[in-house]
Formats: structure tokens, sequence, C-alpha cells
């Protein structure tokens, strides 16, 4: 399985980068960690006639606390994630997702950027950011913009950027002091995108009740699902108990609206996404209740 | 027709110069430009772990990477372990524990395995089977590999 | 002799080599001037050929030819099926379609350039004109009234049906006090080692003559076929294999890749390689274990078996080629297995389908029956509330009856079980594994919701096949010993294993004897590896051509001291003349003096050197019993393998570590099968599975570390009492993990008849209305 040929280019800039995306458009594709791209390369499902290689780029590698969170340049690499004590702190649900995502050996070279832009609906840190509330930062020929997280995944593979934009960073805003985070997937072996999982996120207000909660889920549906909406409408004010937890996954099991595939059929996913669901507002909520939860 | 890159870099310590198209796989580059052909192939999609080397310092998948790639770069592949015409004490553990039989996944198997022990000591056998989980095997069943991981953490001085 | 090799762990010689990198696989060779090929292959399952068109192809920069079947033959040669039966009618495939296409990613045309990348480019080109016909997705639409038949003289789809009966099933079934039935149906799934194919075709530029490497497991046969097929003469045609990283049975074929490149080669007059890609590899590899079971076993009051009766379909894709009948076989001939059956008929029929064609898997068959066999004992002792392992115990055939004649004779031999004490070897599992134990835990656990199960396999293989092998046995003036071995493995360490036999004949130290495999040009017959066979065919020919030569050796003494052979004693790897020390020759000394132009007593050739062809079709069948204990968890059906124990008795052992290590390694296959791997085709016949992602090999995380306990009953059909081992696990590991699982969940009254057990199917049945 070998590519079709193309043109190789490593700017050195960002403004470079982008303007090859300006020339180029739909017949470009964007390198960072490869491990994504080249597979669809290889088996010929993607021709680019350009593909343009960010690795120089590396003002877009850094990981930097905010005010308002924790921003991450689009070139950082998934092992840097792993390791960072910033993510540890400031983004726990991040942190706990990574290890899920592929093997180390694709973590050293995989970017977090690249996991995003190349939107498997399987993949995890989609959901995560979607979860969370991301926002991602683009350039442009006609300048930046920001998309929320909400607005970003459109399908499968498929995101709101142009051809001719590049990623710059995703900023992942800080929960409240005391949030439970909990990442949880189902797939059937290490390493696999997953069957279904869930990122969930939960606050509490002083007397014990739901105040804020987040939840996306990966594995079912074309893109990340935004369960926030459903979950809020089960869980605010409302003390996360067991049966109360119970609800909101059978909302989203009713909410979600997954395919059949080789891998797993639609009920066994809607199934699945209740069973995760539970358990990951069941961790998140645990860790808000027991002070383990993070910024 | 594409145009070539020149790049340069490291392997096993020996500095390379050619001309490569802009789509010829570091695998590719690796085994046929350079003729080290320890490095296999298995997949040419990043799931099987066969075509592990390590560049600059990390484990990759030598089929997700493009020659150009590696321009500037160090790498290591299984024909830099040993030294001269030993072994080293990983392959020496592995060896000892029948490690392998057709020896085709072994290369690859073998970088990860180096790379998880230059971070770990005194591993259980449970987080030898996490480490080595992005590398196929069809021949061992793997319980042969975990115990010559075991056994290499034992004969490797680091 | 010296330090006994027989039964010793030794370190693998082929070791060093390999975990270097400095052995050579197919793909790691390359000759001057040498071009690469890549195949235009059907999108569609099934469809007729109108037209090939190449012209855009050829103009692509690097491309040296596009060729299809009229452009490489007038007459093109179809591939025949070896082992045939009365009922086979023609199905036959040739190297390159001729105007009809009967699987996605059929070869149509050969492209040829100056790398793969090129080829590739120009594959993209071919304009193939296809006209799609209905697809036959499943044995069962193949078989309905009126389907499209894939093949002329194969009415209904059928390619072949025989039935093997013996005794009084029609009186046993009437007089049963019970009778049990179920249908089983076991998923296509295959070897998928992690080399894929590949070949290298050369001409040599002076005589002409034609050099194959390919990474294979049949080299002889290979070369027999190659140059039956391609119309030249065997004597010019050579074949070896390099290093083969894993065959597991899928390599051992002729395919029609193998003579359309040999063919481009000496019609390019360069040399051509192909090597397979993943997604190739899915989709043409020949595929394997997809059969289902109608299956009736007749019971006394107390369990005992007196009749089993059935059908297998076996869905065998679009041709029968060289093997393609051996599944079917072992299939038919295997599902009595152990026991005690005193009257059986079951016929077996072979299905054509637009899918890639089958042919042996690593237990070929003995999995496929050994699942439906074994499942069905468990759902009679279900039935009739006996427990699982009594019902087995009450009906593996005893020690007493060795040898025992099944009756059967399968395509591969007559089964007679040369030895073992089948019941021993179940009750040590059991006691090993804790059984009782196990179902205490078992009722304790349900009451907290938590599903443990456990799974009892007991397995015979047929452990070897004839009709020979080949070794020859060399001592040079140095003393190195070389042996040359008509086997052909592909990682089971039997360099190793032939050397541990040698160096005990010989009395010399293993890093002496050195062992060259898998080339026609180094001996001229052989058979090659596969069917379990090295240890039994390959190391009893080595062992005897080994004797002859220290037999030799020891004349050429006795005639060089003037003595007779019986004054001639061995002592530390010297002969020796007894009660004189000093008169003393060591075996580099013989081989020197063997030499031509030397002296040697009248009749004795010269060369300290012997061949030897070990010919039988009477083999040995080896025994196992696996113990598996598992965890279903309800809410996601996912399944947890927690301990893994196996009773093998494989006849005495050469190398103990290489049997574990093909126990376990036959274990991951079979479990990957009972719970991951699928090759799945869709109504249309596209194959849904055609990546590692998709087709799911087990990790080091899906299997625990087995526990073996070992058990020997020599073999007395042939002179080293081994029994082959390799297949074992892969038959056993599919069958004791479904009925792990089975037995879990079968209090919901859920009853497992089909794999895989991937989670969403295991919590399907969790689920399921009540029937």
């Amino acid at each position: 399985m070998r590519s079709v040929s193309f043109e190789y280019a490593r700017p050195a800039t960002v403004d470079e980068a982008v303007a090859l995306l300006a020339e180029h458009g739909d017949d470009a594709k964007i390198l960072a960690g490869g491990q994504s791209l080249v597979p669809l390369l290889n088996f010929r499902m993607a021709q680019p006639s350009h593909v343009v290689d960010i690795a120089a780029l590396t003002s877009l590698a850094y990981i930097r606390p905010t005010a308002e969170g924790l921003e991450i340049g689009a070139l950082t690499s998934q092992r840097a994630v792993e390791l960072s004590t910033d993510v540890e702190r400031r983004c726990p649900l991040l942190h706990e997702a990574i290890a899920h995502v592929g093997h180390r050996q694709t973590r050293n070279r995989g970017t977090i950027g690249g996991s995003l832009v190349h939107a498997d609906p399987a993949a995890e840190l989609p959901a995560v950011s979607l979860a969370l509330g991301a926002e991602l930062r683009v350039r442009g020929p006609d300048g930046e913009r920001v998309i929320a997280a909400s607005d970003f995944f459109k399908g499968y593979l498929a995101t709101a950027m142009g051809a001719n934009e590049l990623l710059l960073s995703v900023q992942l805003p800080s929960w409240p002091q005391g949030t439970g985070h909990c990442f949880v997937e189902f797939c059937r072996r290490q390493g696999d995108f997953a069957i279904v999982g869930a990122a969930a996120l939960v606050s509490l207000a002083a007397d014990g009740t739901v105040a804020n909660v987040g939840l996306a889920l990966n594995g079912v549906a074309g893109r990340p699902f935004d369960g926030t909406p459903v979950v809020s409408a089960a869980l605010l004010g409302k003390v996360p108990g067991d049966a109360v937890i119970a609800q909101a996954a059978a909302s989203i099991e009713a909410a979600v609206e997954p395919d059949s595939d080789v891998h797993a059929p639609a009920d066994y996913r809607r199934h699945l996404a209740k069973v995760m669901t539970a358990r990951a507002l069941a961790g998140a909520a645990g860790r808000a209740r027991s002070g383990e939860g993070g910024l | 027709m594409a145009s070539t890159h020149r790049i340069t870099l490291t392997v096993n310590g020996t500095s390379y110069t050619r001309d490569v198209p802009p789509r010829r796989l570091l695998s590719e580059f690796i085994r046929e430009d350079l003729g080290l052909t320890g490095t296999h192939v298995g997949c040419e999609h990043g799931v099987c772990g066969t075509c592990t080397i390590e560049v600059e310092g990390a484990t990759a998948r030598a089929c997700l990477m493009f020659a150009v790639q590696a321009d500037g770069t160090s790498i290591t592949t299984v024909e830099g372990l040993a030294c001269g015409d030993g072994l080293h004490p990983i392959q020496e553990a592995f060896h000892q524990e029948h490690g392998l039989q057709c020896g085709f996944c072994t290369p690859g198997m073998l970088l990860s395995v180096k790379e998880f022990l230059s971070e770990t000591r005194n591993p259980t056998a449970d987080e030898v089977r996490h480490a080595i989980a992005g590398n196929l095997c069809r021949c061992t069943g793997y319980q042969s590999i975990v115990k010559a991981v075991l056994k290499a953490d034992e004969l490797w001085e680091r | 002799m010296g330090v006994k090799m027989m039964g010793a762990r030794v370190q693998r010689i082929e070791d060093p080599k390999l975990l270097r990198g400095e052995a050579h696989f197919v793909d790691d060779l390359t000759l001057p001037g040498m071009l690469h090929a890549a195949f235009v292959r059907s999108p569609h399952a099934h469809a007729r050929v109108r037209s090939i068109e190449t012209a855009a192809a050829k103009a692509v920069p690097g491309v040296v030819a596009v060729l299809t079947l009229a452009d490489l033959w007038g007459q093109a040669p179809k591939i025949p099926v070896l082992p045939v039966v009365d009922s086979l009618k023609p199905c036959l495939q040739r190297p390159l379609a001729l105007d009809r296409v009967r699987y996605v990613g059929e070869a149509v045309a050969v492209v040829v350039a100056i790398d793969r990348a090129h080829a590739e480019d120009a594959v993209d080109l071919v304009e193939v004109n296809y006209e799609p016909l209905s697809p036959l997705p499943s044995a069962e639409k193949a078989m309905v009234e009126g389907a499209v038949r894939l093949h002329e003289a194969a009415a209904g789809n059928v390619a072949a049906r025989w039935t093997h009966e013996y005794g009084d099933v029609v009186g046993a079934f009437a007089r049963a006090t019970h009778v049990v039935r179920e249908r089983f149906k076991m998923q296509r799934y295959t070897g998928v080692p992690l080399e894929t194919r590949g070949i290298i075709a050369t001409t040599e530029p002076v005589s002409g003559d034609l050099t194959i490497w390919i990474s294979g497991q049949w080299p002889h046969t290979q070369r027999a076929l190659t140059a039956a097929l391609l119309g030249i003469d065997e004597r010019q045609v050579r074949v070896v294999q390099p290093e083969v990283g894993g065959g597991f049975g899928v390599k051992v074929d002729i395919y029609p890749e193998d003579l359309v490149i040999p063919m481009v080669a000496m019609r390019l007059k360069r040399p051509i390689k192909w090597i397979e890609d993943r997604r190739e590899h899915f989709l043409t590899v020949v595929h394997a274990r997809e059969m289902a079971f109608d299956l009736e076993l007749a019971l006394a009051a107390d369990g005992q078996i007196l009749g089993m009766r059935g059908q297998i379909i076996s869905d065998q894709g679009g041709y029968l080629r060289a093997l393609g009948t051996v599944n079917a076989s072992l299939a038919v001939t295997g599902l009595p297995g152990p026991y005690h059956v005193p009257s059986y008929s079951a016929e077996v029929v072979c299905v054509l389908t637009n899918k890639s064609p089958c042919s042996p898997y690593r237990g070929a068959g003995g999995p496929e029956a050994t699942y439906a066999r074994e499942r069905l004992l468990d759902v009679a002792a279900q039935e009739l509330r006996i427990d699982p392992a009594e019902l087995r115990l009450k009906n593996l055939i005893p020690p007493e009856s060795m040898p025992y004649d099944t009756q059967l004779v399968s395509l591969e031999a007559h089964h007679v079980f040369d030895s073992g004490d089948f019941p021993a070897g179940l009750r040590q599992a059991l006691e090993k594994v804790d059984y009782a134990g196990f179902r205490q835990r078992q009722t304790a656990a349900r009451a907290e919701g938590r599903l443990l199960g456990i799974g009892l396999c007991a397995y015979i293989q047929i452990a070897a096949v004839g009709p020979y092998e080949s070794a020859e046995v060399r001592v040079d003036g140095a003393g190195k010993v070389t042996v040359v071995s008509g086997a052909a493995p592909q990682g089971q360490g039997t360099g190793t294993a032939l050397a541990q036999v040698v160096a005990d004949q010989l009395d010399v130290p293993l890093d002496q004897v050195s062992v060259v495999f898998a080339d026609t040009g180094r001996i001229p017959f052989g058979v090659g590896t596969y069917a379990s066979r090295n240890a039994v065919m390959a190391g009893s020919a080595t062992m005897l051509a080994a004797q002859t030569v220290r037999k030799k050796a020891t004349e050429l003494a006795a005639h060089l001291f003037e003595a007779s052979a019986e004054d001639i004693e061995w002592v530390d790897g010297a002969a020796q003349l007894v009660g004189v020390p000093g008169k003393s020759m060591t075996l580099a000394a013989l081989g020197k003096a063997a030499a031509p132009g030397g002296s040697r007593p009248e009749g004795m050739e010269a060369g300290l050197e012997a061949r030897h062809y070990f010919e039988t079709n009477t083999v040995p069948f080896a025994f196992g019993v696996h113990i598996v204990q598992v965890e279903v968890e309800p809410d996601t059906g996912d399944v947890a393998v927690d301990r893994y124990l196996v009773v093998n008795d494989c006849g005495r052992m050469i190398n103990p570590m290489i049997v574990e290590g093909q126990i376990v390694g036959g274990i991951a296959q079979g479990l990957g099968g009972a719970l991951l791997e699928e090759l799945v085709y869709d109504e249309q016949g596209q194959m849904l599975a055609a990546n590692l992602l998709d087709y799911q090999l087990p990790t080091s995380l899906d299997l625990p570390d087995v526990e073996i306990h070992h058990m020997e009953s020599p073999s007395p059909v042939n002179p080293l009492g081994v029994k082959g081992v390799g297949e074992g696990g892969a038959i056993a590991a599919h069958s004791a993990v479904a009925n792990a699982v089975a037995d879990a969940i079968a209090h919901t009254g859920a009853r497992v008849t089909e794999t895989p057990l991937r989670p969403a199917t295991v919590w399907k049945l969790l689920n399921a209305e009540p029937a």
C-alpha cells in the first residue's frame, strides 16, 4: 500500500503554512504527527497533491496555563500532554483520557491537534474537548477565528474548518474548583478506538446538588455526541445519587442514534451509551464529593 | 512526478544523505535505500507495531512516517541494538526465554521493550503486558515474551 | 552418548540471527534489475469481465508491463485440487481471471514497474469493464434453488459432498433414552501471519532456469506444481524458502500469484518481486473455519454415547484450490474425537460462495469439529443434568483400547489412535484446576450477580501426515555436521529440534550442527511443514539418517583399525577400539577418511553421509485437555479470561520449551477465534474486515499465562516416539473458551451456538427474549 505521489513542503512559519493552504486548498493536507493521516494516504483513501508538514512550527507546541484554564498548542504531542503536570492539575479529564489514546508509539508522535482535526467519531480527544466546552483557534488567509467545540465537529472525519485553515491551539476552560472528572471507555482491546466512551464533569454546589455538568460520548454517532443538554436536564439541582444518574443515563440511551458497523450493532452501542454515561457520571460525582476534583 | 528531497539522517550512529521522493515511507527508506532490512513491515497502517523503531530517542512506527520527515533526525533500528557480534541484554533475554518463534515481530518488539525498560525497573508481568499491547505477535501467544522482558529487566544494567 | 538432548530445554539456534535483524525474509531480498509487481483486483464479489484496458496504465512512468491472462497464456492452466474425492466437481482457478471473477480481490491483471508505488499508480489506471452478477454471500443463499451457478459443473453450488459412517446409527437413535440436537456455526477466520505472502522469481541468464523465493511451506510441491502448470521441466525450477514470518497453513497452497510472477519473470527476463499488502492479505489469503453443523447425539440414560449423526456445511469460497477438500475431510472425520462413539454417520457438503477460497489453517477442520462436538456435549450434559466433566469421563476412550481404530479414513490418514490415556488426562486437568472448587465459587458468585464460567475441551489431533519426509546428514572433514531437511518451517524451531536429535545420535555438541531447510536445490525430495508433521516426519528421517551415519562411521573405524564393528565403542564423540585407548578416531577424522580416494570397506560409498526418507502414512495422534475460566461482565458482555490450564500429551518431546511455545501460540489463535476474529462479508460480498483494526488479532492483554502440564505417551509408530503439537492449541482453545462463556451464561437460558463471542453478541445472548 503506497500513497499517490505528492509534493512536500515543510514551512518554517505559520504564515507560510497558511499561504500554502491558501494556494492549494482542497488538494493539500496538513501533516502533523501523521498517525491518522499516513494510514489514509497509504490506503489511498486520501490523495492530496500537496502535503504540508508543520513539524517545524514549534511555536505551536506548548502547554500554557491561562487565566481561563489551559491552552495547548495544536502541535503538542500526545505524549507531552500525558506527561504534563499542568494538564494533570488543571485538566484532569484530559489527563485521564489521554492514556486511552492509541499506544505509546503513536502517542510519541501523534498530536492533540491532529486527533481533533482528524475528527474520528470513536476518538477520545474530540469527546473530551466537547465535554469541557473547549474552544479551538484556527487561522486562515482571512485571519484567526475561534470555534467552539460544539460547532467544530461536523461529521465523520469532517470539521468546521475550511480547507485553507490551520488549527493553532485548543483552549480548555477551567471548571469550578472541586469539579469531579471521569473518562471511561469500552473497547475490546487496549488502544483500539472506543466502541463507546464517555467524558464527564460534575460540579457540586455546597448542598451537594449538581451545579454544573458536562458530558460527551465518542463512538455513538458520526461525530462526538454532546450529551450536556440531556444530562443537565436530568441532573442540575439534584443530588447525583444512583437513581438520578441512572435516569440521566437512560435519557442518553434514548437520545443517541448510533449506526451498526462491523464492531457493534446499533442497539448495543445505545446500551453502552447508557452504561458508560452512568459510569462516567458516577465517577465524576464521586470525585467531586470526595474532593478529588481539580480546578 | 514529484520532486525529490535531499535528506540527511543518522541511523545507528552512521550518517546517510539520500534523495527521496516525498511519498517514500521511512520503513521503505530504511529497508531499501539503506539496506537495513531488520525493520519489518506488517501492515502499513500503524497497527501491528512490527515496524517500530526509535526516532530521536522515542519509539515510532516507521510505516507512519515519510522519509522526508526524518531529515535531521537520529534513528535507532534493531541493527543498532547489539554491540559487535554479541547480543544486547534484551536480545539475550529473549533468547533465554524463547521470546520469539518466526522472528518477524521481534525487531519492533525489542525497540518497544527497550523504551519501556529504559523508564521502568522491576515491572510486574501485568505492566509488561500493557507495555507491549501495541506490538502484535501471532506465534508466541505473548507469554514467553513477557518472561523475556522480565528477564531483560534483570540482565540489562541501566 | 554425551549429554542427552532429547527432552532438553535447549535455547534455539535460530535465535541470534533473528534477534539481530540479520535473517532474511522474502521482502528482504533484492536482486539486480528487480522489478515490482502489483495486481489489479476485482472490486466485485461476482462479475463477468468484459474487457480490460491497459493503455493508460502502461503510460505511467516507471511501468514496464501491464499483463492480462491472455498476454501470458494461450491456454491458461488451472490450479488442481490435490486430495480428490469422488464427488468433486471442477471449480478450479486460473492464475488471472479469464472472463469471470468470483470474490472481491480476485486478480485480473498484473502491473510490473520500477517500484511498488509506481506499480500501484498504474493499477489505479487499468480500466476493467465488469458486468456485476448476483453475489452469493453465504452457503445458505448459494444452495437455494435457482441460485446463480458459480461454476457450471457444480449444481446447487455444491463442489463436493461425501459421507462417513460406521455402526448401526439408526438402531442407536431408536433405542436411545435421550437424543440431543443442536446447530452450531463457526465463523470465517484465518491465520493472518504477521508476514504477508511474498514471492520473487527470476530466470538465470545462461541456463534459463527459474528460481523462486517464496514465503511458503512446501517448496518441493511448489516446484513440482509450478513446473507442471507452467509447462516447464521440473529440473529447471528451484524453489527456496527464506525465513518465513509465520505460515499456520495459509501459505500451503499454489496461489494464482505463485504462477503469475514466475511467468512474468520468464517473459520479461527480469527478476520480479511481489509482496502482498495487508489489505490484499485479508481479501485473498486462504480463509478457513466457516462451517455450520447440524448434529445429533444419541445417549443412554446414564449418559453413555450410543451414536452421533449430522451434517456439515462448509463455506468454501469461490474456488477449490490445492487443498480445498482438507478442512471438510478433517471436520467430518474429527467429530467423534477422543470419545467412544459406537455408531456414526455424517455428511459434509462443500459449498461455493463469492468469498476467498478456503484451505487449511492450523487445525484444518479439527477446531471446527471439536467446537461443535464439545458444545454438543455441554448441551447434552445440561439436558441430562449430568456434570459436563462426568459426561466426558464416561465416554472418553480408555487406555486399554489403544490402538483404537476409529473406522474413519480422512484424506490424510486412516485415523487410528496409537497411544494415550485420555481419562487420566482429563482427571489430571480437573484436579489441577480444582474443578470442584470452581463450581462452588461459581455458585457463590452468581448470588452476587457475577457470571463466572468454566469451559472444558478434550480433543485429539492428527499429529503428522505422510507420505514421507527427507533428511540428509553429512559429517565433513572438520567434524561439522550438516543436516539438509525437506521440512520447511516458519518459526517452529525445527532446526534446533533436529540438531538435538543429531547431537544425540552422533554425540556431537549442538553448535557443531547446522540445519538447512526448504531448498529444492539441496535435496531432491521433500514434503514440507504443515499438519504438525515436523517432529514426527522430519525428526524421524533425521534420526534414521544420523543413525546410518553413525553406523557407517563405526564400520569405517573398524575397517581402519582392522577390527570388526563390535570392537568399536564411542567415547566422548570418538570411535575407539575397545581396550586400546590409543586407537581412537574423532568424527572429524572419520569424515576426512571417508572422502573419495581413501580406504573404505568393500561396498561402502564415499562420504560420511546418509540420506533417508521416512516413509509412512501411519501417523500418531496427540491428545489434550484445555480448561478455561472466564468472567462475563453482564453490563457490557465483555469476557475476561481469568485462567487457562492445559494437560498436553504429544508423546516424547524433543524440546519442551518449543512444545510449550507452540501450545501457547496456538491457544492465542484459538482464543482469537472464540472471542475476536471474523472475516465479515456483507450481503454484496464486500469484505468489511480488511485491515488490522477491523479484524481483531489478540494482543498481550487478551490471554493470561497458560499453565501447562505434560503427559508423555510415546508413539509406537515412529522411532522417536514423538507426536506433533503445532495445531493442538488452536484446535482446543476456540472450543474451551466458547464453552466457558456458554457455561457462564447457561443459567439464564442463553445458549451459545455461534462465535466469535464478541461483547455485543454475549450481551445480546444475555438479554434475548426467552424462547
